[in-house]
């Protein structure tokens, strides 16, 4: 995992170019810089955000793309309290996935454009994000 | 003379003569014209995603076969594409990949068929409508006849395929994209010669190579705007590492030309079938591990609405860690909230349907019955069901 910030840009140009798929372990705090380097050298497309709750941590995963060529960041957060800040000032198109992390995960996504927004689950539910580990080993009883 | 400027919200859905499926649409309007739009989805929500978590690989193919009824192969073969890449070294035969293919291009067929269909009915044109629908009977026969089903078909499984096409069925494929060459020739035809079609389609719902680029649009609606993006050739997959294959890109960007678009990759969806027969001789499929070692892995393929997106986790059981499914449509929304702005209302259902949204791809949430905790049985929901719709 490199050290400082400029070794970490040329290792995400690196796998970048090279990789197909690959993944690269990011700290929060440097995701925004990192999206804005990527930007920089010509990559606008971002194909999706996942959420994985790992057990240990939450896992956000961001799968962009030079035109074909996939490649993951992925950025661990508190298991207790994730948080994240939003990108969908760089790439509009996070705004849509980032609304599934905080819905479905309990991710704080920080100067989201719509915070209070519900897309998939109803007004009234009460139970928690339904996509921790804590509520599928609930739901896996008596299912396998 | 009207001078005071009327404005107010019109919630289109979650059920409207004008969706076919339901979302939730509301618009700001001034008189007629558009203003802004904000969308709700999530009317559709199953579960299937968490459900995937508490299933083997196995079962867990036949969640993702019924995420979609218009794009259910491809689904499947997302699905198995992201897990076997689980494993790196794993390899599947030939003849599989190419049986995958075919049945991918058909679908993607019918799906284009349909959409047509539908388009055309929302501008008014429902001769149209019922001669694509007649055309589209004849791949859903076809398809009975090689899967046993005209939907889902569950002919995929993890490491290849389960059941094969047999030989004499080669020469009705061949005879069907004939037919079906010539059948999109008409239908370009009738879409560029028809006056009114041409007035109700053309400069309508603009997409500008901008924004679709800047909102990272998917598919047709992508490739009708200029932007030349079709993971067939930018990161090719199953048969299309060996044969010779080039997008559809139009530069408009109007409802005429995402229906144009679909028009001609039936075209072209033809053309690919035509290479790959006759398939190759081969197993069907290779034995994949029944606990598959940790890893990560991402696959993207081409739906006939767009970048279908899977990623798959394992953790060294026979239980995936997480799958996560991201649907072109979800995609699309974005592009969909900045070309309706400043047209009329009577646009709305063809600008709507133009993006051919597919919302049981784009929800996929849970059942969990929260006022009670009552599970309810089969006996249960059919007793519900007379009491309510007697």
């Amino acid at each position: 995992m490199p050290k400082n910030e400029s070794s970490a840009m040329k290792y995400l140009r690196g796998i970048a170019k090279n990789a197909k798929g690959d993944f690269a372990v990011v700290a929060p705090e440097n995701l925004r810089k990192a999206v804005q380097k990527l930007k920089d050298n010509g990559m606008y497309r971002l194909i999706c955000i996942t959420g994985v709750d790992t057990g240990t941590a939450v896992d956000a995963i961001y799968t962009l793309s030079f035109d074909g060529t996939m490649f993951n960041l992925k950025v661990p957060l508190n298991h207790k309290k994730p948080e994240v800040e939003s990108i969908s000032d760089l790439l509009p198109a996070a705004s849509l996935y980032e609304l599934e992390l905080m819905e479905m995960l309990g991710v704080k996504v920080l100067n989201h454009p719509m915070p209070e927004k519900r897309m998939f689950l109803p007004e009234d539910w009460k139970q928690g994000p339904p996509l921790r580990k804590a509520f599928i080993q609930k739901l896996a009883g008596g299912q396998k | 003379m009207i001078e005071k400027e009327y404005s107010y919200f019109l919630p289109i859905g979650p059920q409207h003569p004008a969706l076919k499926e339901s979302m939730h649409l509301t618009f700001k309007m001034e008189a007629e014209e558009i203003k802004d739009m904000d969308f709700n989805v999530g009317y559709v929500h199953r579960g299937i995603e968490g459900g995937m978590m508490t299933r083997s690989y196995d079962k867990s193919l036949y969640l993702a076969q019924r995420i979609c009824g218009i794009c259910n192969q491809i689904h499947a073969s997302a699905y198995c594409l992201a897990v076997e890449r689980l494993v790196p070294t794993f390899q599947v035969p030939k003849r599989a990949e190419y049986i995958r293919t075919v049945l991918n291009e058909l679908e993607r067929i019918h799906s284009h068929m349909l959409f047509v269909g539908v388009a055309a009915h929302e501008f008014g044109f429902d001769t149209v409508f019922m001669y694509t629908w007649r055309d589209r009977e004849l791949i859903m026969q076809l398809k009975e006849k090689i899967t046993g089903n005209r939907v889902t078909n569950d002919m995929n499984c993890v490491g290849g395929m389960r059941r094969d096409i047999p030989k004499e069925l080669e020469k009705e494929l061949e005879d069907a994209v004939e037919y079906f060459s010539e059948r999109a020739d008409y239908y370009v035809r009738v879409f560029t010669k028809d006056i009114s079609v041409q007035k109700r389609t053309k400069g309508i719902g603009v997409l500008s190579k901008k924004d679709a680029r800047r909102l990272n649009a998917v598919g047709p609606t992508a490739r009708s705007s200029g932007i030349d993006y079709d993971i067939r050739s930018a990161d090719p997959y199953e048969v299309y590492k060996y044969i010779k294959f080039k997008p559809v890109i139009l530069e408009d960007g109007d409802v005429f030309a995402r229906v144009a678009s679909r028009i001609l990759e039936v075209k072209q969806a033809c053309d690919v079938i035509r290479q790959c027969l006759p398939l190759p001789e081969g197993k069907l499929k290779e034995v994949f591990p029944r606990n598959v070692p940790p890893a990560e892995a991402v696959a993207s393929v081409e739906a006939p609405r767009g970048e279908l997106f899977y990623y798959a986790k394992s953790n060294g059981t026979n239980i995936p860690e997480r799958i996560k499914v991201r649907t072109p449509t979800y995609a699309n929304f974005l592009a969909l909230k900045q070309f309706t702005v400043g047209y009329k209302l009577a646009d709305i259902p063809l600008l709507v349907a133009s993006i051919d949204p597919c919302l049981s791809c784009t929800d996929r949430v849970t059942v969990v019955d929260e006022k009670s905790t009552r599970v309810l049985t089969h006996a249960d929901l059919q007793d519900i069901a007379k009491e309510e719709y007697r």
